[in-house]
């Protein structure tokens, strides 16, 4: 569907040149929901403007549905962004215009005519759950209303792809939840392919297929959204997963005596994905090893309809044993092990 | 009462051709002035850096009318026009021949005012109708101009209430108007009365025009 070619984008400053993209490769299937997290500054708001040419590449190719955009003149460009909804962080909405005029906008460009335009208008204000909104101006509409505006507007004229650039982050958790459902809706009823940014990890977790991660122009890790949240490998991603994972774990816990006192034993975290879920873990290891294990902590969670789970145990008993404890559990397959030491850097095997 | 009801009425007809002149003077010249300082400030504003139809030549060219016209004090355009609007109107004198320098002063002016008020558009709307595949024309039309509606108006109320000023200064090449019934009745005759009552009638001129436009300009923000 989106094919991206070693895009880049360099930025010329007085002093310096800022390279925002440095090569970037990607691939977007038809019908994904592909999520693109980064820290600020990582380069993501140009990736997503390059992927419409709003910021034009310096190398590289942006490649929808076979065609290279990047090869277009300025008419044929015009003609491409129709087959490419937006919508944006702040709304961007004409204030002058009322609700049904905003969605008529993009539909007025494409010369339709009246009745194609009226009909099409009350058929996407019903589906954004707006209709009785119509003659409203933007101004009288909360933020999240104004976004489900922005999201009809782009979708007036039967878009492959929808672009976001980080359309949750000027609304509040409940705002952006109904927001993301309302995407994954039009994602499965209409088909299209949504690419979004966001350094929200929710809004990638809430509804993504897959993701990749952006740190410092270039992407340092991509998979399913699953696979990155069970196995993330590179640091940065590591980082936007225990931001949902590990708000969880109570500081408390850090100043177990197991923790500041290795003799005592071990406190360890244990993730687990799908079936693995199911397997009597806990009494297996006090079963093989005759060990103690006091379960302190554990809360599942679902991504992409996949149980995900965090469970954090205190291991005592002969030492030996336990590191033959945790040892066997490194070699069972969709469980991932954390050893919670107390310089807080956490050891992580796989 | 009947002194001051006959106190009224006596410059009456007087007053009245006054009023009538200033309306014509700046009525047609703000008509003609707003045709042409639209596409010029429209031209300022999409032709800079970064805008939709980058153009450093064109842009250099339309600052540098505003700057140019915009410098020269209106007394000394007039003047200066003499020349342009004996061939435009066949005369330099008269209440005709003076909506001609009004005209050529108020251009630059409602251009910068257009300009300003463009400029206030955020950025990220006209963004967004290029995504939609708007072309620069459809930007402008729709877009630019009908989101800073509310400001052009206010904008537009300004530049006639300084023509009403101008106005008065036309009086010197026999433009009539209230300002010239002022200056040659009330300070070349000593005629204070006369004065007194162009000059409310002015205050009043100039306050309904504030207050009309204050009032359309509230009608149609919607932001």
């Amino acid at each position: 569907m989106i094919e991206i070619k070693n895009l880049k984008k360099v930025y010329s400053g007085e002093e310096k040149d800022v390279e925002a993209l440095k090569g970037i490769d990607l691939k977007v299937e038809h019908g994904e929901i592909f999520g693109l997290i980064g820290p600020s500054g990582a380069g993501k708001s140009s990736f997503i403007r390059c992927l419409n040419l709003l910021e034009e590449p310096t190398a590289g190719q942006i490649i929808v549905d076979g065609q290279d955009l990047t090869a277009l003149n300025t008419k044929e460009l015009r003609e491409a962004r129709k087959e490419l909804g937006m919508i944006f962080q702040n709304f961007n909405l004409l204030n002058s215009r009322t609700v049904a005029d905003n969605v008529a906008f993009p539909l007025e460009i494409a010369d339709a005519n009246k009745e194609e335009i009226n009909d099409k208008v009350s058929e996407l204000l019903e589906l954004v759950g707006l209709a009785d909104k119509a003659d409203s101006y933007p101004s009288q509409l909360s933020g999240g209303q104004q976004q489900r505006v922005g999201i009809a507007r782009a979708l007036a004229n039967d878009p492959k792809v929808l672009l976001c650039d980080e359309a949750t982050s000027s609304l509040d958790p409940e705002t952006t939840h109904s927001i993301l459902d309302l995407l994954r809706d039009i994602n499965e009823k209409l088909g299209i392919t949504i690419v979004l940014i966001t350094h929200e990890m929710e809004v990638i977790k809430e509804i993504c297929t897959k993701v990749a991660v952006l740190e410092a122009g270039k992407v340092v890790e991509v998979g399913d959204v699953i696979d990155i949240f069970t196995k993330p490998e590179k640091n940065v991603t590591k980082k936007f997963v225990q931001r949902i994972i590990n708000a969880n774990v109570p500081e408390e816990l850090l100043s177990r005596v197991t923790v500041e006192n290795p003799e005592h034993g071990r406190l360890i975290k244990i993730c687990f994905v799908g079936d693995s879920a199911s397997e009597p873990l806990v009494s297996d290891l006090v079963h093989n090893f005759q060990i103690d294990a006091n379960i302190l902590y554990g809360n599942i969670d679902k991504i992409q309809g996949i149980p995900f789970g965090t469970l954090i145990i205190e291991l005592t008993g002969d030492l030996d044993q336990i590191e033959s404890a945790i040892d066997c559990l490194h070699e069972s397959d969709n469980v991932r092990i954390e050893v919670i030491t107390d310089e807080e850097s956490v050891s992580i095997h796989y | 009462m009947k002194n001051l009801l006959a106190f009224i009425i006596k410059d009456l007809g007087l007053l009245w051709t006054g009023i009538q002149q200033t309306f014509y003077m700046v009525g047609i010249s703000m008509a003609i002035s707003t045709l042409f300082g639209i596409p010029l400030g429209v031209g300022v504003v999409v032709t800079e850096e970064g805008n939709i139809l980058e153009n450093k030549y064109i842009n250099f060219i339309l600052s540098a009318i505003i700057n140019v016209v915009r410098s020269i004090p209106f007394i000394v355009l007039m003047v200066a026009l003499i020349p342009f609007t004996r061939f435009l109107i066949n005369t330099s004198i008269g209440t005709t021949a003076a909506v001609v320098p009004l005209t050529i002063a108020a251009i630059p002016f409602i251009g910068r005012i257009v300009e300003n008020s463009l400029k206030e558009v955020d950025n990220g709307v006209i963004e967004a109708a290029q995504a939609m595949g708007a072309t620069p024309w459809e930007i402008i039309t729709k877009v630019l101009l009908p989101e800073s509606l509310p400001s052009l108006i206010l904008g537009l109320t300004i530049t006639a209430i300084t023509l009403i000023g101008f106005s008065a200064i036309a009086g010197a090449i026999g433009a009539g108007g209230l300002g010239d019934i002022a200056v040659r009745y009330g300070y070349h005759r000593f005629e204070t009365v006369i004065m007194v009552k162009t000059v409310i009638l002015l205050i009043i001129l100039v306050q309904g025009v504030q207050t009309f436009g204050n009032w359309l300009a509230n009608t149609l923000d919607h932001s």
